[in-house]
C-alpha cells in the first residue's frame, strides 16, 4: 500500500515537472521588455530610439560602431542598438514585443519578412520616403516591388547582399590559373574546380577542393534557385499562389548542383563553407558577399558575381535585403517618429551606404551609391552585378520561412541521393502549394 | 454564546493546514495549471504570436498535424527512436557505473566526481563541443582516425547513425543522474541480505539478480519514468548537435514543436503538438505505474 501511495505521489511530481516543462511556452507568449529603458537620456532631453538588429558580425558590429558616431553628431537623439540572435528566435522576439506593446522603435528584417508583419508595422508614404532622402528612381525597380503590398511600402531598404563567388587567388596561382580571371560560366567553373581539387600532400587523399556545398540547406536552396532563375525558371507563379520550381528548369538546375559532388567531384560532401574557405581547404565558395569581411587578412581572395551556370538569364543571383521596419502606432508619437526618421535618413545617406559596403560587405541599396563602388578592387564586380539588375529577391509571402524549410529538405534529399531531382522537387512543390493555399 | 465564541477557533484550526498550502497552491495554479489550460486553448486557435484575438479553429490544428504535416509522423518516429535507444542504455550504463562506484575501489571519490562533471555542463556547451569534435572536415575524431589510417566519417551528417551519436553524446553528458540515483539505491540495500546470499551459496551474478535488482525496483521505476519523460522533452542536446537533421532524422517532437511555433509562427499547431506529447506521456506513465504496481502486489 505504501508503495502505491508513494508511486501516486511520484506520478504527481513528475507530471507537474512535465507540465512546467512544456506548456509554459504557450501560456501568454513571451513577455519581452526592451533592453534599454532610456530614462536617463529622456531626462536629458534626448529622444531614445531603440533599434533591434538580427545582424551579428560583421554587419551588426560595423553598424554599432557607426551608430556611436551618429549619437555623437546628434545630441538630441540617442540610438540604442541591440543585436539579437538571428533566425526564428529573432522574429519570435519581435512578434511577442509587438503583442505586448514593447517593440523597439525600429528593427531590421530580411527581404522576405515584411509579409509576416503587415498588419503590425507602419507603412511608408511617398512623403515619408522623401523625408528620409529616398528618391525611388535611385533604386532598382525590384527593390520597391519587393516592398510594395497593396500600393503601400512596408520597409526602408538599408542594403542588399547577393550571393557571389569568392575565390582564393593564391590557390589559383598555385594551380596555374590566372587569379585576375575567376570563372564566369559553368564550363570554366567546372574546369577550374577540377584543377583546384588536389591531393597536395601526396597521401592519396584529396585535401584541397575546388568548391564545397554548404551544409546550411536554406542557402543551398537559394543557390539552387539562382541556377534555376539563370535557366529561365521561377520559384512561384506571378501571383505567388502556386509553386513552379518543379519545372524542367528547376530539375536541370538541381541536377547540375548535385553533379558538382557526384559527377565532377569538385566538392566534398556539404560542410562549413566559410571555415573551409578561410582555412584554404577550398578554392571557390558560393556564398553571401557580406562574408568577405571574415576573410580579410586571412586569405588573399577576390569576390565576383555569380558565374553563369545557365545562359537564359546570365549571372542572376538570389539576393536578400536588410530592411527597416517600425511597429504600428509609432507615428502617433511625433517625437519618437521624427527621431527614428532622422536615424533612417542618416543610414540612407551616401556616406553611410558607401562606408557600410566597404567595411561590412553589404552593398548599398541606392544605385548612385553602388555606382561609386564600381572601381573598388574587391566590390567592383559585385557592384556591377547590381547595376545591371542581375539580382532577384525571394517572393514576399507570409509563410516564407516554412517554404524555405520545405525547399531546404528537398535539397538535403537531393544531396543525399534520396531520389531523382524530378520526384524530390515535385513532392516539395506539392508541400509548398499546401502552405500557399493555407495563407 | 459559548458556541459562537468557539466557532472561530475551530474554523482557524481547520483552515490552518490549507493556509500552509496556500503559497504552493497559488504558484501551482498561476505557473502550472493555468498555463496548461491556456496551452490547450491555444491548440484550438490559429495564433501567430501577434494577434491578441487568437481566432478559434476547433480541432483544425490537430487535423493538420495528423493528415497534412509531412514532418509530424517523422518526428513521432524520431522521438520513439530516441527513447528506445536512450532509456535502456542510460538505465543499464547508469546501473553498471553505480555498481562500480559502490565497490571499495581506489580513487572512489575521484571516479564519482569524474562521472558527475559532464552533468554540470550546459547543454549548449556540450552541443557545440561535440559539433566541433565530430566535424567531418576539421573535427578531432576524424583527425585521429586519419592518423591511424582509417577513413574519416561524416558523423552528424550521416542520417543512418546520427541518432545513435546523439544518444551517445547525451549519455556521456547526463549519465551521472541515473548513476547517482542508483548509487543512493544501492547504498540503501542492507548488507545482511548479501551476507545471507553468500551463506546460501549464491554467486555474484545470482546476488545481483535476486538481491540487488529486486531491491532497486522502486529506484528503477523512478529512473524509467524520469527517463521516458525526459526523453520526450529532449530538445537542447539535439537542437545544438544536429538541429533536427540530417534529413530530419533527429527531428524529435519537441524540435518539431519548436520549429512550428517559433520559426513558422503557428503557435496553435505547436500547442497541439505539446498536448499530444502530454497525452502520450500521461498514458505511458499510467501504464508504467500499473505494471510496477502489479509486480509489487
Amino acid at each position: 500500500m505504501r508503495v502505491v501511495k508513494r508511486t501516486g505521489l511520484l506520478m504527481l511530481i513528475v507530471m507537474l515537472m512535465f507540465i512546467s516543462g512544456t506548456s509554459m511556452l504557450f501560456a501568454k507568449g513571451t513577455q519581452e521588455k526592451q533592453g534599454a529603458g532610456g530614462k536617463k537620456e529622456a531626462a536629458a532631453g534626448k529622444q531614445v530610439v531603440n533599434y533591434w538588429s538580427r545582424n551579428g558580425a560583421p554587419l551588426g558590429t560595423v553598424m554599432g560602431n557607426m551608430i556611436k558616431e551618429f549619437n555623437k553628431a546628434n545630441p538630441d537623439v540617442q540610438v540604442k542598438m541591440q543585436i539579437m540572435t538571428w533566425g526564428g528566435e529573432y522574429y519570435s522576439k519581435i512578434r511577442s514585443s509587438i503583442m505586448v506593446g514593447k517593440a523597439p522603435e525600429i528593427f531590421d528584417v530580411a527581404v522576405y519578412a515584411p509579409a509576416m508583419f503587415l498588419k503590425y508595422v507602419e507603412s511608408y508614404t511617398a512623403d515619408d520616403l522623401k523625408q528620409v532622402g529616398i528618391n525611388t528612381s535611385d533604386y532598382l525597380e525590384t527593390t520597391w516591388k519587393a516592398l510594395n503590398f497593396g500600393g503601400k511600402y512596408y520597409g526602408i531598404p538599408i542594403g542588399v547582399f547577393p550571393i557571389g563567388l569568392f575565390y582564393n587567388k593564391d590557390l589559383f596561382q598555385k594551380a596555374g590559373l590566372d587569379p585576375a580571371k575567376p570563372p564566369t560560366n559553368r564550363t570554366e567553373f567546372i574546369e577550374y574546380g577540377k584543377k583546384l581539387t588536389q591531393d597536395t600532400d601526396g597521401d592519396g587523399k584529396i585535401d584541397q577542393w575546388g568548391t564545397m556545398e554548404v551544409d546550411w540547406y536554406n542557402l543551398v536552396g537559394w543557390i539552387w534557385e539562382s541556377f534555376m532563375v539563370q535557366n529561365g525558371g521561377s520559384l512561384l507563379n506571378k501571383d505567388n499562389t502556386k509553386a513552379t520550381f518543379d519545372s524542367k528548369e528547376g530539375v536541370e538546375a538541381l541536377d547540375l548542383y548535385v553533379d558538382f559532388i557526384r559527377k565532377y567531384k569538385i566538392s566534398p560532401p556539404p560542410g562549413n563553407v566559410p571555415a573551409a574557405f578561410a582555412s584554404q581547404k577550398i578554392a571557390m565558395s558560393i556564398d553571401f558577399i557580406h562574408g568577405l569581411s571574415g576573410f580579410k587578412g586571412k586569405v588573399n581572395f577576390g569576390v565576383n558575381r555569380m558565374p553563369s551556370f545557365f545562359n537564359k538569364r546570365p549571372h542572376m543571383s538570389w539576393s536578400s535585403m536588410n530592411i527597416f521596419l517600425s511597429p504600428k502606432g509609432l507615428r502617433k508619437d511625433a517625437g519618437k517618429w521624427q527621431a527614428t526618421m532622422k536615424f533612417v535618413k542618416w543610414v540612407m545617406g551616401t556616406d553611410f551606404q558607401k562606408r557600410f559596403a566597404l567595411e561590412a560587405g553589404e552593398m548599398p541599396s541606392r544605385l548612385s551609391a553602388f555606382d561609386a563602388l564600381k572601381t573598388d578592387p574587391l566590390l567592383g564586380d559585385i557592384a556591377g552585378t547590381l547595376a545591371s539588375s542581375q539580382i532577384f529577391f525571394p517572393p514576399s509571402i507570409k509563410d516564407a520561412t516554412q517554404m524555405f524549410s520545405i525547399i531546404a529538405d528537398a535539397m538535403g534529399q537531393a544531396f543525399a541521393g534520396k531520389g531523382s531531382s524530378e520526384k524530390i522537387l515535385a513532392d516539395a512543390a506539392k508541400r509548398v502549394d499546401q502552405v500557399l493555399a493555407a495563407q | 454564546m459559548t458556541k459562537i465564541t468557539k466557532r472561530p477557533g475551530l474554523l482557524r484550526k481547520r483552515m490552518t493546514p490549507y493556509l500552509y498550502l496556500l503559497p504552493f497552491l497559488a504558484f501551482y495554479f498561476i505557473l502550472q495549471l493555468y498555463p496548461l489550460i491556456q496551452n490547450f486553448y491555444v491548440s484550438l486557435t490559429e495564433w501567430d504570436m501577434m494577434n491578441p484575438q487568437k481566432p478559434f479553429v476547433g480541432l483544425s490544428n490537430y487535423k493538420t498535424l495528423f493528415f497534412k504535416d509531412y514532418l509530424f509522423w517523422g518526428s513521432v518516429g524520431a522521438t520513439l527512436h530516441y527513447i528506445f535507444l536512450n532509456v535502456p542504455l542510460k538505465i543499464i550504463i547508469g546501473l553498471a557505473l553505480a555498481i562500480l562506484l559502490n565497490l571499495n575501489l581506489k580513487g572512489k571519490i575521484f571516479h564519482r566526481i569524474a562521472i558527475f562533471i559532464p552533468f554540470v555542463l550546459n547543454t549548449a556547451v556540450v552541443g557545440l563541443l561535440f559539433r566541433w569534435i565530430l566535424d567531418p572536415q576539421f573535427g578531432m575524431f576524424n583527425y585521429y582516425l586519419e592518423k591511424v589510417g582509417l577513413a574519416p566519417q561524416k558523423w552528424l551528417l550521416e542520417p543512418k547513425w546520427t541518432m545513435e551519436i546523439v544518444v551517445l553524446v547525451t549519455i556521456w553528458w547526463s549519465i551521472a543522474f541515473n548513476t547517482i540515483v542508483y548509487l543512493a539505491g544501492l547504498q540503501g540495500i542492507p548488507e545482511e541480505l548479501y551476507d545471507a546470499g553468500k551463506i546460501d551459496g549464491c554467486n555474484a551474478w545470482q546476488r545481483f539478480l535476486h538481491i540487488t535488482l529486486p531491491s532497486l525496483k522502486n529506484t528503477t521505476m523512478f529512473v524509467v519514468i524520469m527517463q521516458v519523460i525526459g526523453s520526450f522533452q529532449a530538445f537542447g542536446n539535439i537542437y545544438m548537435l544536429t538541429g533536427g537533421g540530417p534529413l530530419n532524422s533527429t527531428r524529435v517532437m519537441m524540435l518539431h514543436l519548436y520549429q512550428v511555433g517559433f520559426y513558422y509562427f503557428k503557435m496553435g499547431q505547436a500547442a497541439a503538438i505539446s498536448v499530444i506529447i502530454f497525452i502520450i506521456v500521461l498514458i505511458l506513465t499510467i501504464i508504467m505505474l500499473r505494471l510496477f504496481r502489479e509486480e509489487t502486489a
